[in-house]
């Protein structure tokens, strides 16, 4: 009898890795998008700590507030050059910048995306929560140490910066750990590391993000804190008005 | 010397705020000390004719505070110095002020109370900058304000306004009431030839004409004769920001309404000016938004002025003896545009165009300008080094002529260059140096600057 309940443990547990290894890339990538976007609205302080390759540190320290997917609002808390600007994106791409020197809302074009964000390697896209499985067709390459291993390809090549990308996503959270960023040469560009992951109030979050850039050596680490999930944030916080209050 | 009754305005609003915001509510202070050291650079940049220009430092002080999430207030003043010292008399030498000059400026002093009886109906009182428009600088209906034309190449500056604001918004649209109590006009440069000359009537030969000092009538006292009153409208369509605005003021550079010829034995004819700020409507249209990765504006503003233009040369006769005629030419209704492109490539750099007819202090049709502004700004990575602005503007005077052949290109041009680079070696820190090189042809309005060309070097320190 005991080894009947032994070996029927034993095949449970064979099936049980035989199911969750049958999830393709797409699946996997999709799962990625609803850990990323699973909460309804998201506020945290982030601190960028802009480091370059001789060691030297600069930091930022910014609000951040989301709702769904394409809603996001930045204020710039320091240091004194920046605070107070603020950033706001909304659906349809439309970016909007409030310049307290100039007391002024403006309007700026979707071509800052591709850009540095406050001087950092994070590039205002990097800033968005994304559903890559909009941009990307998803490959699983190989699944190593708990985690998965895909492979990304842009569905539109001309206008995507990046040729490929990597992302390890670990199996228990579908956060992704590392995303590499290879350009039309196939070197990586970009990496960007996560630590820190944990689930708060009932969702997954890394709470430090690093991005490297490879070429120069230059990297940002972020670091998340007073993060809370589905605190109602009421549509109004993400409007012009909001950016100049 | 400005009437007290804003000054009590603002004031009152201050009183009313300040025990709240001393309970230990959300108190926060900034800064921003500069210094600038300019030389002029004659025509050629030869070393040997540089000479001190300007020498002065700026701190500007702010406070804020917000009682609670429905009050704010803020206030910011500025101290400004000028080491260039003026003194060119032996008395001169014991006024302080000829030594080592010092402005005092209130930037801003108000109160917002936002959601106002109304959820998204805020209200914000007192000096303030009322910015209209998606143009950088040189718009055209960003007119609320009173100009700044103290330094007329640092374009787009502007006074704050004592006013009552009132904004209603809600998704995808905002309306704006605007009332500003007191007229205030521009601040004008202290050489004011810089910015236009005397309207000189055709008087007969063999008489000389001499130009006597202008004469300056200010509006009434009366609230009526002061207020300006404004509305705007925005609305969001299809990713556009589209906006229609409407102001009843008066103009903030004085016009000449009255221009008096009166003979003056044996050859000189005396001419006489009036000017005033005669009342004007503007209507204004804006919008914003993107055209393939490029970001997009346009701003036009209808000015229909309020006066006339009386030229009296009754005094004056003509060849057969004849007293010269009275004339009174109503002044015409002019528009200024503004089209504008800007980009960010994709390693950084910003880049932006603007085409202008008809400059901010430009007034009247057969007055306005076309120039071309263009910008660049690229802060390298590591954010430790940034090039630009580099400004460059171009000015083509009649281009509607030089299109038809009846004006050559040649003689029409004028540019000013304004490159700059600037060095961040710690947050907060700037070491900057540029210079200013203008040149053009006669006749044209940058070409009166010909003689600015500046080198600077500037630090500024935000705290």
């Amino acid at each position: 009898m005991k080894k009947t309940t032994l070996a029927a443990l034993a095949l449970a547990a064979a099936l049980s890795s035989l199911g969750a290894a049958s999830l393709s890339g797409p699946e996997i990538l999709r799962k990625v998008d609803e850990a990323a976007n699973a909460p309804g609205d998201q506020q945290m302080e982030a601190t960028l700590i802009l480091i370059d390759r001789a060691g030297g540190s600069k930091e930022r320290t910014i609000q951040m507030m989301q709702k769904g997917a394409d809603r996001r609002f930045a204020r710039f808390l320091s240091p004194a050059d920046q605070k107070g600007i603020s950033v706001l994106t909304l659906p349809g791409g439309e970016i909007y910048v409030y310049l307290p020197a100039f007391k002024k809302v403006k309007r700026i074009a979707s071509s800052v995306k591709n850009t540095s964000f406050a001087g950092t390697d994070f590039s205002y896209e990097d800033m968005e929560a994304k559903r890559y499985s909009d941009a990307y067709s998803a490959k699983l390459l190989r699944e190593e140490a708990g985690n998965y291993v895909l492979e990304l390809a842009p569905l539109n090549p001309q206008a995507n910066d990046y040729a490929k990308l990597l992302v390890t996503v670990a199996r228990e959270s579908f956060l992704p750990v590392t995303i590499e960023y290879y350009d039309r040469n196939g070197d990586v560009k970009k990496r960007l590391t996560s630590a820190g992951i944990e689930k708060i109030d009932g969702f997954w979050t890394a709470r430090e993000r690093t991005m490297e850039d490879v070429a120069s050596g230059h990297r940002t680490r972020m670091v998340m804190k007073n993060v809370r999930f589905n605190t109602g944030l009421a549509d109004d916080v993400f409007t012009t008005r909001n950016l100049e209050r | 010397m400005r009437k007290p009754v804003p000054a009590m305005l603002c004031a009152l609003c201050l009183l009313s705020v300040l025990p709240c915001a001393v309970q230990g509510q959300e108190w926060g202070w900034s800064g921003t000390l500069e210094t600038v050291l300019g030389l002029d650079a004659g025509e050629s940049f030869a070393p040997e004719d540089y000479e001190f220009a300007e020498e002065r430092f700026t701190v500007d002080l702010r406070v804020e505070a917000k009682p609670s999430e429905a009050v704010r207030f803020a206030a910011e003043g500025r101290v400004r110095g000028d080491g260039m010292f003026s003194a060119l008399t032996l008395a001169d030498l014991s006024l302080a002020q000829k030594l080592a000059a010092l402005e005092f400026g209130l930037l801003e002093a108000s109160v917002d109370v936002y959601d106002v009886f109304l959820k998204g109906l805020d209200l914000r009182v007192g000096r303030q900058r009322i910015p209209w428009g998606p143009a950088d600088k040189v718009g055209a209906v960003d007119v609320l304000n009173p100009l700044d034309l103290s330094d007329p190449l640092d374009f787009g500056r502007r006074l704050p306004s004592d006013a009552v604001r009132i904004r209603f918004s809600a998704e995808g649209f905002s309306l704006e009431a605007d009332y500003i109590p007191l007229f205030a006009p521009a601040l004008l440069p202290s050489d004011v030839s810089q910015l236009y000359s005397a309207a000189l009537p055709d008087i007969p030969a063999p008489l000389s004409i001499s130009v006597l000092p202008p004469s300056l009538i200010l509006p009434a006292a009366d609230p009526a004769s002061h207020a300006t009153l404004a509305v705007r409208a925005v609305v969001n369509l299809f990713g556009w920001d589209l906006a229609a605005s409407y102001v009843y003021g008066r103009s903030g550079l004085p016009v000449a309404t009255r221009i008096t010829a009166a003979y003056a034995y044996p050859v000189t004819v005396n001419v006489a000016t009036t000017l005033e700020f005669p009342r004007e409507h503007i209507g204004g249209l804006d919008v914003s938004g993107e055209l393939f990765g490029f970001g997009a504006w346009a701003e036009a503003a209808m000015v229909w002025p309020d006066h006339s233009v009386v030229t009296d040369l009754s005094a004056v006769p003509d060849g057969l003896g004849n007293p010269g005629a009275v004339t009174t030419e109503a002044a015409e209704a002019y528009a200024k545009w503004v089209v504008g492109l800007d980009y960010t490539l994709p390693f950084g750099p910003y880049a932006s165009f603007q085409y202008v007819h008809g400059l901010f202090y430009e007034a009247g049709a057969e007055n306005l300008e076309d120039y071309l502004f263009a910008g660049l700004e690229w802060t390298l990575p590591g954010d430790v080094v940034k090039i630009g602005p580099l400004g460059f503007v171009l000015e083509v005077r009649k281009p509607a002529e030089i299109l038809s052949g009846t004006r050559a290109f040649e003689d029409s041009w004028a540019f000013a260059f304004n490159p700059e680079i600037a060095l961040h070696p710690h947050d907060n820190a700037e070491l900057a140096c540029g210079l200013r090189w203008i040149d053009g042809k006669d006749g044209t309005t940058l070409a009166k600057a010909k003689e600015m060309d500046r080198i600077y070097v500037r630090g500024r320190f935000r705290f």
